[in-house]
């Protein structure tokens, strides 16, 4: 079973690839159109994406019907549906951490963050060391990027800031 | 010569020593982490540089470099996970000798192997330079244009692999310059209402998402699967018979590698592949191959360390980045409002020829300072990567941050590591993309000039004889491997008739 769901996966992949170039290509094209495209003398600003996007949508097409031989050096380890949630746990992490950042400030959002992304490596929800970690991180990081080389950070709105 | 004594003299000035010195410690620093090469070491840190005046910034980029083509060289021979391409050939003989317990000789080699090689392209660039940059100093739109074009023909025909995959990068890379303000006129382009994308996308956020984070999150996903053990090291100091059969290899790799970072599209991988084949030919030992032949650690380092240098003549001198790194650079003198060029060599002497003297003095630190350091390094890579993850992400946030003071930069990040970490899944190779993305801007205001300027595009490039030659050389690099495989085809088919 495993094997079937991961030559289907292999099947897949570089025509996935091809997919998500298409939809690119099209929205692409899509866009430069609404742009002025110009005279072949005198270029418009749409021209050359225009062309660009084409060539995207005619690539992708070519590669879906005709997937071709892979990477040569292409990493054959994967991380299987663990390691795929590991990557998307850290991936809300930092999206969060993005969006609470002016609100909660930088020593809060940055603890927490940094809480995340240790548990995720220890594989515990709740875990002593890894707060200790995120505290001792977070600090080092504001004392050398906020105090040392005055990078301004934000102290966060919540707190009267 | 005169300029380079120059550049020595902004080189060894005690800050640009610090900058220098700091650059390659903490280029080492992530250069020794398993799968973090120079292309992700140099993104992460760039936003560490942009306070800096130009000349410091680049000279702490270079000092990044080297120290991270030194870290991943470690990695490569203590652990055999390279950091990049670039170390792939180290590992092959360098962690063989590791687990012959002459891990300490392997290192020490490659380093002075890299230290030779890293003189050897000092002195070549300041030979070099000033004939191809007045050569160059004729060059108009159609010239340039070529020269970008030539430059993605190569990397096409070099590129591993898919070569649809390949221009799709390309296409992708430059539809990503695309948005932003057009180059002429200043209308908004692929911006979607969305203010922030009015300027474009930063060099920096793009490379540091698709090689920095993108690369971090790969390594996420193997957290369970990848596990390490570093190799003793032992005495740092070769044997007399290391000695005698490094000496050739080293020096033909110095040139050999040189020649090739000169190509655009060649640098440090091809230069350290193309040398390991060499010896391989000329050693009296082929059968240590792949077992611990120092040879095989010896050529490559001084190759790759060569071809690097190498790589920085098309950069410095005609403003074309040539591999990912050069890439980066290109990205990070424009920040700092330099544009790399024929120009710059007589505008800004002091950034080119420090840079050429810091590659110098980089190299120097590196066997002085980071030989004594390697008990630290190898401590470093005791520590389990689930630990270290977590300080990278911050530090790249705090970088993304920086550069505007704004959030948005760190959602753009993280869209860019996920597309990175996507197309790594997907097997796409990503060095072309980033080229583009470069490159995208210079060659649009190419063609666009060019055109403007040709009433008959034909008749145009007729009276360009040095666009024209080197287009035709370009058509030369597509044309004949397509013969050779028809001679190949036609070749089997006739043995196959006489059979």
């Amino acid at each position: 079973m495993t094997g079937k769901t991961s030559s289907l996966a292999e099947a897949l992949r570089p025509r996935l690839g091809a997919v998500v170039g298409i939809i690119c290509g099209l929205i692409g094209t899509f866009a430069s159109l609404q742009l002025p495209l110009g005279t072949s003398r005198l270029l418009g600003p749409g021209a050359v994406p225009l062309l660009l996007s084409l060539a995207m949508t005619g690539l992708s097409l070519a590669l879906f019907v005709k997937p071709g031989p892979d990477e040569a050096d292409a990493d054959e380890e994967d991380g299987g549906l663990h390691g795929a949630a590991m990557v998307t746990l850290v991936v809300l992490m930092i999206g969060a951490f993005a969006l609470l950042l002016t609100w909660l400030g930088f020593i809060t959002a940055g603890t927490a963050l940094m809480y995340g992304l240790y548990a995720i490596g220890e594989e515990k929800l709740v875990s002593a060391k890894a707060l200790v970690r995120a505290v001792l991180t977070a600090l080092a990081a504001y004392l050398l990027f906020v105090v040392a080389l005055s990078v301004n950070m934000p102290a966060g709105s919540l707190w009267g800031y | 010569m005169e300029g380079l004594l120059g550049g020595f003299i902004v080189a060894l000035k005690p800050m640009n020593l610090v900058f220098c010195f700091g650059g390659a410690l903490i280029g080492t620093l992530i250069g020794v982490l398993p799968g973090l090469g120079p292309t992700a070491a140099i993104a992460m840190l760039l936003p560490l540089t942009i306070g800096l005046d130009p000349v410091s910034a680049i000279i702490m980029i270079a000092g990044i470099y080297y120290g991270a083509s030194y870290g991943g060289s470690t990695t490569a021979i203590l652990v055999k996970i390279p950091g990049e391409a670039q170390s792939v050939v180290t590992c092959l003989d360098g962690y063989k000798m590791a687990q012959q317990g002459r891990a300490g000789s392997a290192i020490a080699i490659a380093a002075i192997g890299s230290f030779v090689a890293g003189t050897v392209g000092a002195l070549a660039i300041g030979l070099i330079s000033m004939p191809l940059v007045e050569f160059a100093i004729r060059f108009g739109p159609a010239e340039n244009l070529s020269l970008l074009l030539l430059g993605f023909i190569v990397i096409l025909v070099l590129a591993k692999g898919n070569v649809v995959k390949s221009l799709i990068m390309i296409v992708a890379g430059l539809l990503l310059a695309m948005v932003g303000q057009d180059v002429i006129t200043g209308q908004p382009r692929f911006t979607f209402g969305i203010p922030e994308l009015t300027d474009g996308f930063g060099v920096v956020v793009v490379a540091m998402g698709i090689f920095g984070l993108g690369e971090v999150l790969e390594n996420v996903e193997k957290f369970r699967t990848r596990s390490m053990q570093a190799v003793p090291v032992g005495s740092l100091m070769p044997t007399k018979e290391d000695w005698k059969r490094s000496a050739m290899p080293i020096a033909r790799g110095s040139v050999l590698g040189f020649l090739i970072g000169l190509l655009p599209g060649g640098g440090a991988t091809l230069a350290s592949f193309i040398s390991y084949g060499v010896e391989k030919k000329f050693t009296k030992h082929p059968e240590e191959f792949g077992n611990g032949a120092v040879e095989g650690v010896a050529g490559p380092e001084a190759a790759n360390n060569a071809g690097a240098a190498g790589s920085f003549i098309p950069l410095l001198a005609l403003g074309l980045p040539g591999n990912p790194v050069t890439a980066l650079l290109l990205g990070a003198l424009i920040v700092h409002n330099v544009t790399p060029g024929p120009l710059m060599i007589q505008e800004r002497p002091e950034i080119f020829w420090g840079v050429v003297a810091s590659m110098y003095v980089g190299n120097v630190m590196l066997v002085a300072l980071n030989l004594p350091l390697i008990g630290i390094w190898v401590q470093l890579l005791k520590v389990p990567y689930r630990a270290l993850y977590a300080a990278l992400i911050l530090f790249m946030i705090i970088g993304a941050y920086s550069l505007n003071n704004n959030p948005v930069e760190v959602l753009l990040l993280l869209l860019f590591g996920v597309l990175g970490y996507g197309l790594r899944k997907l097997r796409f190779d990503t060095a072309p993309l980033i080229l583009a993305f470069v490159l995208g801007g210079p060659i649009e205001f190419n063609l666009r000039q060019t055109m403007m300027l040709a009433r008959d595009p034909l008749d145009y490039l007729m009276g360009r004889p040095i666009a024209l030659t080197i287009l035709g050389f370009g058509l030369l690099l597509i044309v004949l491997p397509m013969f050779s495989k028809v001679r190949q085809k036609l070749m089997v088919a006739r043995a196959v008739n006489e059979l």
